[in-house]
């Protein structure tokens, strides 16, 4: 990387940071009026994800399976075991780095001030004391864990819908806004703002090496999901839509859009399979 | 069922898409947004609607000294030993006949008697298996809570952390505790956003959906999966 530029970028991140003590020290602490998500006023059961294209989606779905066993978590696995952790480490947190003013730009656009100042100091101490990113000084001395931000969050946080779910091949669960969200990130993500000589290829490769990276990470977390879910399809896309509803909704607004526990006429609580201490397990063996 | 770190990844920085603009169109972007940037300031800073939030005490020390009795249970004593003991507390902690009827969801109004008696049992010993098989995971965590939130009377969001052992940061958790007629009692926990019983009601209602509304389909899975779990244990 080329001086002057990591100069150009260290400035950008100053000023947004600049832009966010100001939104601190400007926005007065409303409660209400926060523009998040309408609520689905959701009572007894959970309102169901928003799917027109379930079948369609099913089928990417399986496809995506057959890709990862054949090919994707192979080589992620490879990755994992033929790199030395601290070299995956270094990686990880470089890529971490490289995300980091797209980050800090969905902060400020987020009126998250004080997210921002984290992502702020995070990038500049560790693109500097950091070596280029490659240790998480920020992280671990200073105790400025990394958050993610990006633009479909910013558009949740500003009320837009997620429309309906959609599986993407090679990239997983998504949804319209989310999608729309990728493609802005994947303009203003620092390779692309920033004339860091990345030529196409570079940022392919980062982006393979981030999604093996990833894959091998989550590779406990994705058997376990595959081993319980009943329907592993349901459960990937429950797992994504709440994860990405709280990413943008506050705390005490989250609490009020869950569905009431106890659905309003049922028939009365009829089982009682505590009454009866648990057993081991009568099924023939 | 791990609601763990799966999602923090999702959700955040993913494998692009691929070659992007070249860096004037993303400069150009970056200009296009900037007046967006002057507006944060007429954002609400969220904590402050947390802040002002109803608490209840009773609820948050319900859930620190339970908490604190389930990472001792899992401290100390071999595998069957501390399968039994979180059994027992797992009956005197969470309230299961309404997460049972919850994780049912629009099912749970047209069930049968006979049909709601055994899946009450097989989801039972599912949920079980699944817990059972990661009480391994812990050692030496302890939990802090740090607050509530009251979503109506007798139904408290509280909100804790995961410390020590093998966490190198606090994990967030919150959890659902309903004003049962003994007290409090579990009925969700929530970890990244997820919260597992909504997530469970989600599965088992697809799979059933996909059934033709028929219950005994997810029944035999949830035993084909309790039989695979028992014969992994042998």
């Amino acid at each position: 990387m080329r001086n002057p530029l990591i100069c150009k970028t260290l400035v950008l991140g100053l000023a947004f940071s600049t832009v966010a003590s100001v939104a601190a020290a400007a926005g007065p602490a409303v409660s209400n009026g926060y523009p998040g998500p309408g609520a689905d006023a959701a009572t007894g059961a959970t309102a169901p994800v928003y799917d027109p294209f379930e079948k369609a989606n099913r089928g990417l779905y399986h496809f995506n399976k057959g890709l990862d066993r054949a090919i994707v978590r192979p080589l992620a696995m490879t990755y994992e075991r033929g790199l030395p952790k601290p070299v995956r480490a270094g990686v990880r947190n470089g890529l971490n780095n490289l995300g980091e003013p797209n980050t800090l730009m969905n902060d400020v656009l987020q009126g998250r001030a004080k997210a921002g100042g984290v992502t702020a100091v995070r990038f500049v101490v560790n693109s500097t004391v950091g070596v280029l990113g490659l240790f998480d000084v920020a992280g671990r001395a200073m105790n400025l864990p990394i958050h993610y931000s990006d633009f479909g969050q910013t558009l949740g946080r500003y009320g837009v819908k997620a429309g309906p779910y959609v599986y993407i091949p090679v990239l997983g669960p998504s949804n319209f806004r989310d999608g729309f969200g990728r493609v802005v990130d994947s303009f203003t993500g620092i390779l692309n703002i920033h004339d860091l000589g990345a030529t196409t290829t570079d940022r392919l490769a980062v982006s393979v090496v981030d999604g093996l990276d990833t894959r091998a990470e989550y590779d406990p977390q994705l058997k376990e999901l595959n081993r319980v879910a009943t329907d592993p399809y349901a459960t990937v896309r429950s797992f994504y839509t709440q994860n990405r509803n709280a990413s943008f909704t506050d705390n005490h607004k989250g609490v009020q859009d869950l569905p009431d526990f106890d659905a309003p006429a049922a028939g009365g609580k009829t089982a009682t399979p505590t009454s009866t201490p648990p057993s081991p397990p009568s099924q023939p063996n | 069922m791990t609601s763990g770190p799966l999602t923090s990844r999702l959700a955040g920085p993913s494998p692009g898409l691929g070659p992007g603009p070249g860096p004037g169109l993303g400069i150009a972007l970056a200009l296009a947004l900037a007046p967006a940037i002057a507006l944060t300031p007429l954002l609400p800073v969220t904590q402050a609607a947390a802040q002002s939030s109803q608490r209840d005490a009773t609820a948050e020390q319900f859930v620190q000294t339970e908490a604190t009795r389930a990472l001792k249970i899992l401290e100390v004593g071999s595998d069957t030993d501390k399968i039994r003991q979180f059994r027992v507390f797992v009956d005197q902690v969470a309230d299961v006949p309404r997460i049972t009827a919850f994780v049912l969801g629009k099912y749970e109004r047209t069930i049968t008697p006979t049909q709601s008696q055994q899946f009450a049992t097989v989801f039972r010993e599912y949920a079980s298996n699944v817990y059972e098989s990661r009480l391994d995971d812990y050692h030496g965590e302890s939990l802090k809570v740090s607050g509530s939130v009251v979503r109506k009377p007798g139904d408290v969001i509280v909100t804790s952390a995961v410390v020590g052992g093998a966490q190198k940061q606090p994990v967030p958790v919150r959890w659902r505790v309903l004003q049962s007629g003994s007290g409090w009692r579990v009925v969700d926990v929530e970890v990244k956003g997820v919260w597992l019983a909504i997530t469970e009601q989600q599965d088992f209602v697809s799979t059933i959906d996909n059934a033709g509304g028929n219950v005994g389909v997810l029944i035999a899975q949830l035993e084909k999966h309790n039989q695979e779990a028992a014969a992994s244990r042998r």
